[in-house]
């Protein structure tokens, strides 16, 4: 075993530790006797929204700055650098919160619910970073958001996902933005937030299986880079869409490709497509076919995928407090608890009847039911895409970072020899900088 | 001299070698660190917790035990200073363990960064071969995925699930289908019965105009029926259309007894032993027992409480309806308030401790569902006296007596009305309401007269008289509305002016009393310890009318029903009646 070895496996356990440290212990409220009276209760001020609105700028501004730092000045160090920076601000200072990943539960229960109206700072996190992403490609995953940027720092010995293996995985990303708006619209909970895997880490502090599954993701992040972004991220799933379309976008030679495949291995995140080479005539009509009853199927599939996130609607919808509720004085009425719970009791002193939170939950139910519907027909596209996709043979005669999975983070600059030409003219004061 | 050899040897690559050590070192030392607080916390603290739980568990069952209280103070804010020590030393530690893990990343990528091998081309492969291969294994595994989250999916549609659509329907026919809770007893059906300590307005007048005047227990003439009470108790009877109920009990026992109107037959007996709470007996004098609480009715249910702290609601039937565990009370002589009723709710006057323990309080109890309606807290010492509940010219009102306070509280919310700082310690003889005055007693000093219409504090206002003459320690007072009478336990009658509090007669009687004198049919009704019943006129002068003997011990107060006596010695039940 080598010593980088020993100081990866090192770093390891460190962070498996890290559980126990962070794992926040509950502190029980005061056991106060009968002589203690109670202070009234205070409404606290409302917010100062100053603090909010500095985020909302440092934001604008790192934004700025990592899209000159990706396509104009195509410098890893600094890049790096303002990675630190957002990790630190966006990560530690500012707790997490807001963030756009976790916005998308926001602007989720805004465009479902009459009740919620959604905060100004929240729906500008969210669309910040989309409008940034539909000029200049993805520069909030490459050096602003701070779950990038903590995953992006524990990455010490990168190896290569199979492209077959990152496409399917990748389908968990659109499983969980399905799940994520689905729990939102209905307003059971924001799921994003509630399961942010390094919220507790910023925090210092937090619910112990929070922290473990933040650290695992941390683990697996040292040999593969940024797990979370790659596989699970919900927003990078919007990101991704955008940043196709994106008006410019990183490319790893600032000129034209010379195909030297110094850059082949470069990215740690698999987003270098290789030049694709012609097809031999039997395979092309094997895919064609393919192709073609694929494309037949896709109804079938689409449904199939509807039908059964529709039918798992009843296990989703318990996480929903009306029907969690409904569910408890179901059980406690038909004499399965003989005990009550702090709910319970308090449902029963508003004097609400039972067939009321009956309907209230069934309700609901119809709603995951209907909601369910719509994430299955979602997801059961994507799959279809992927799976067609598969089949399409794209063609490409030069190494490209692709647009939708590259996250602008500058590693592939480096080995481009047409960039160590660029740098040395620009060295030397004889540059055009493209 | 190849490039990595040159890197070895320069200066920032031992520079960033060294930061990564060092860095990792102090992670592991704070990691260690951190990790044998959790474990103290999450392993070794919980065992001794369990003592502070302990400890919590027995001062419900001792609460006047000083030293284990003290012992619990202690030791809960021990706890307390360790846990926000851990908890602050949590949180310390946390941050520089990740700074700590930053320094390490951010100089191990540095020293990693002197190392960079240049770029290798790789070898020429089989590009072709390999797009097909990944084109056919990412179906393989989008397939693969799907079939996994498709049995996920099916495995929770075989799962059973509440159909709340359903359930609705059946809940809503279920309720049409339960019988109607019963509505509690009107004003008038109450004042027909004797449904509490000292009769429905707790004042020991019966409206009753039959009453028999004596009996000879030696010929059974003018007595009914005697009956064993197979408990002992000090508690007085209560009556409800044909059914008589008392409650006795030990230490380890505690019952409710159904006997009938006309035969003394025992029809049931609740028993509510078996009760969870304190394992140990309460500490009480034994002229008060462990039933000296007398019971109540609201002609659905019947309530009964122990000096244990326990309650329990039985039907007329004598099915337990609900029974609860209010901690036994903190009470010098043993818990004695009897309870009453106000509509559905049971009222408990729970006073204990001294005033400043502020652990005295008003419980009223849903009397169908034995759930806490409202509790109100109050400033007074651990006292003997009843509530009553009267109606008074503008509302109802709960009377309580107790040390220093008179309080007098709205029945339905617990609101506090009016209070007069006017009684002692020992306060046991019970508050009465007549023609508009309520009248309480300060043991050995006062006998006082009070205005009930007043709100807030009206100590300065509200007493109207006070007497100082012939004023008991136990037995509560009578009035007929012009007269007011006391009892002393020495055997002492004095009758006062209703208006102005004149002592217009006394009278002493051999024995002691301990039950209080009772009005009906205008005639006095007094119960001496060694069971003599003496009757006198309930008149500005005195006249004793007859005077009749049980050889039995009588503490309790009687009730009074149409033509009939219900006396209870400590071990039997007796009814005073003409036979028909």
């Amino acid at each position: 075993m080598t010593a980088r070895n020993v100081n990866i496996l090192v770093i390891a356990l460190l962070m498996l530790f890290c559980c126990s440290a962070l794992g926040v212990e509950n502190f029980p409220p005061p056991d106060f006797e009968s002589g203690y009276t109670l202070p009234d209760t205070e409404v606290p001020e409302a917010k100062n929204m100053q603090h909010e609105y500095i985020a909302l700028g440092v934001l604008f501004v790192a934004l700025s700055i990592s899209a000159y730092l990706s396509l104009k000045n195509r410098n890893r160090k600094l890049i790096f650098s303002l990675m630190i920076f957002s990790m630190l601000y966006f990560g530690f200072f500012r707790k997490g919160c807001i963030c756009p990943i976790g916005s998308i539960g926001n602007v989720a229960l805004s465009a479902f619910s009459s009740d919620y109206a959604i905060p100004l700072i929240a729906l500008a996190f969210f669309l910040l970073p989309l409008i940034f992403t539909v000029f200049f490609g993805r520069v909030f995953c490459s050096a602003v958001c701070p779950l990038g940027a903590i995953q992006d720092l524990v990455l010490l010995k990168p190896i290569s996902v199979p492209s077959w293996l990152e496409n399917s995985l990748r389908i968990l990303a659109y499983l969980y933005l399905g799940l994520a708006v689905l729990f939102a619209a209905t307003g059971a909970s924001f799921i994003i937030c509630r399961y942010d895997p390094f919220i507790a880490i910023f925090r210092l502090g937090g619910n112990l299986n929070i922290v473990i599954l933040g650290v695992c993701l941390l683990l697996i992040g040292i040999f593969i880079g940024r797990p979370y972004c790659r596989f699970l991220c919900p927003y990078s799933v919007i990101l991704r869409q955008f940043s196709r379309i994106s008006r410019k976008k990183v490319s790893i030679t600032p000129d034209d490709c010379i195909k030297c495949k110094l850059c082949e291995d470069a990215c740690p995140f698999g987003a270098i497509d290789k030049p694709t080479q012609p097809w031999p005539g039997g395979s092309y009509i094997k895919d064609k076919k393919l192709l073609a009853m694929l494309i037949v199927l896709t109804p079938v599939i689409i449904f199939i995928s509807g039908w059964l996130l529709s039918s798992a609607s009843p296990p989703l919808s318990r996480s929903h407090p009306t029907v969690s509720l409904a569910q408890r004085i179901y059980l406690e009425e038909n004499k399965t608890f003989t005990d009550s719970t702090d709910a319970s009791d308090a449902f029963r002193a508003t004097g609400k009847t039972i067939n009321t939170l009956y309907s209230e939950a069934s309700a609901v139910k119809e709603q995951f039911t209907l909601g369910g519907w719509f994430v299955g027909t979602f997801v059961g596209f994507v799959i279809a895409a992927k799976l067609i996709g598969s089949t399409i043979r794209w063609r490409r005669t030069e190494y490209l970072a692709n647009p939708a999975s590259c996250l602008a983070c500058g590693r592939c600059f480096k080995y481009c020899p047409k960039e160590q030409v660029r740098l040395k003219k620009k060295s030397s004061g004889n540059i055009d900088d493209k | 001299m190849t490039n990595e050899k040159q890197n070895k040897l320069s200066p920032w690559h031992q520079t960033a070698v060294a930061i990564t050590l060092i860095s990792a070192i102090v992670a592991c030392i704070i990691v260690i660190a951190i990790s044998i607080s959790y474990v103290k916390t999450t392993i070794v603290q919980p065992e001794r917790e369990e003592q502070l739980v302990r400890l919590k568990q027995i001062i419900i069952d001792q609460p006047n035990n000083q030293q284990v209280l003290d012992f619990l103070r202690e030791l809960d804010l021990e706890f307390r200073k360790q846990r926000t020590a851990r908890i602050e030393f949590a949180k310390k530690g946390n941050l520089l363990l990740i700074i700590s893990l930053i320094a390490f990343a951010l100089s191990f990528k540095w020293a990693s960064a002197f190392k960079q091998q240049l770029p290798n081309p790789c070898k020429e492969s089989n590009d072709l071969a390999e797009q097909i291969i990944n084109a056919s294994w990412s179906r393989r595994a989008i397939l693969a995925g799907v079939i996994l989250l498709a049995s996920i999916a099916i495995y929770n549609l075989t799962q059973p699930d509440i159909d709340f659509d359903k359930a609705s329907v059946l809940a809503k026919a279920e309720n049409e289908n339960k019988p109607p809770i019963p509505a509690f007893p009107t004003f008038e059906e109450f004042n027909d019965n004797w449904p509490a300590f000292r009769g429905p307005q707790g004042n020991g007048v019966s409206k009753h105009a039959n009453i028999p005047t004596g009996f000879n227990a030696e010929t059974k003439e003018g007595m009914l029926w005697q009956t064993n009470v197979p408990l002992p108790g000090f508690n007085s009877p209560i009556v409800w259309g044909e059914k008589v109920f008392l409650s006795g009990a030990t230490e380890t026992q505690r019952q409710i007894f159904c006997f009938d109107v006309n035969s003394g037959e025992l029809l049931w007996t609740g028993d509510l032993s078996s009760l969870p709470g304190a394992t140990e007996p309460p500490d009480v004098m034994e002229d008060t027992g462990f039933a000296a609480s007398s019971m109540t009715t609201d002609g659905i249910n019947v309530y009964a409480i122990f000096a244990s702290g326990h309650i329990g609601a039985f039907s007329l039937d004598g099915k337990k309806v609900w029974a609860r565990y209010l901690g036994i009370p903190d009470s010098t002589y043993g818990y004695a308030s009897s309870l009453t009723m106000y509509q559905n709710l049971v009222i408990v006057q729970y006073d204990q401790g001294e005033t400043d323990d502020e652990l005295s309080k008003m419980i009223a109890i849903n009397g169908q569902t034995g759930k806490t309606a409202w509790e109100t807290k109050r400033s007074v010492a651990n006292s003997w006296p009843s509530p009553i509940v009267v109606k008074t010219e503008s509302s109802f009102q709960l009377i309580t007596a107790a040390d220093p306070w008179v309080i007098s509280y709205d029945p339905a919310t617990g609101k506090q009305l009016w209070q007069i700082d006017c009684l002692g310690t020992d306060s046991a003889p019970s508050p009465i309401y007549a023609n508009g005055l309520a009248f309480v007693i300060m043991p050995y000093s006062e006998l006082i007269a009070l205005d009930t219409n007043g709100q807030g504090d009206v100590t300065e206002t509200a007493i109207k008289w006070a007497a100082d003459e012939g004023i008991p320690d136990i037995c509560s007072p009578v009035s007929n509305d012009s007269e007011v009478f006391t009892l002393t336990t020495g055997g002492t009658l004095s009758c006062f002016n209703f208006s102005d509090g004149k002592k217009l007669w006394e009278k002493e009687f051999d024995g002691e009393f301990n039950a209080s004198p009772s009005i009906a049919a205008d005639n006095l009704f007094l119960f001496s310890i060694k069971g003599d019943m003496i009757v006198v006129k309930a008149s500005p002068k005195f006249e004793e009318v007859r005077r009749s003997k049980i050889n039995d011990k009588v503490y309790a107060s009687p009730a009074f029903m149409d033509g009939k006596i219900f006396i209870r010695s400590v071990e039997n039940l007796y009814c005073i009646g003409a036979a028909n």
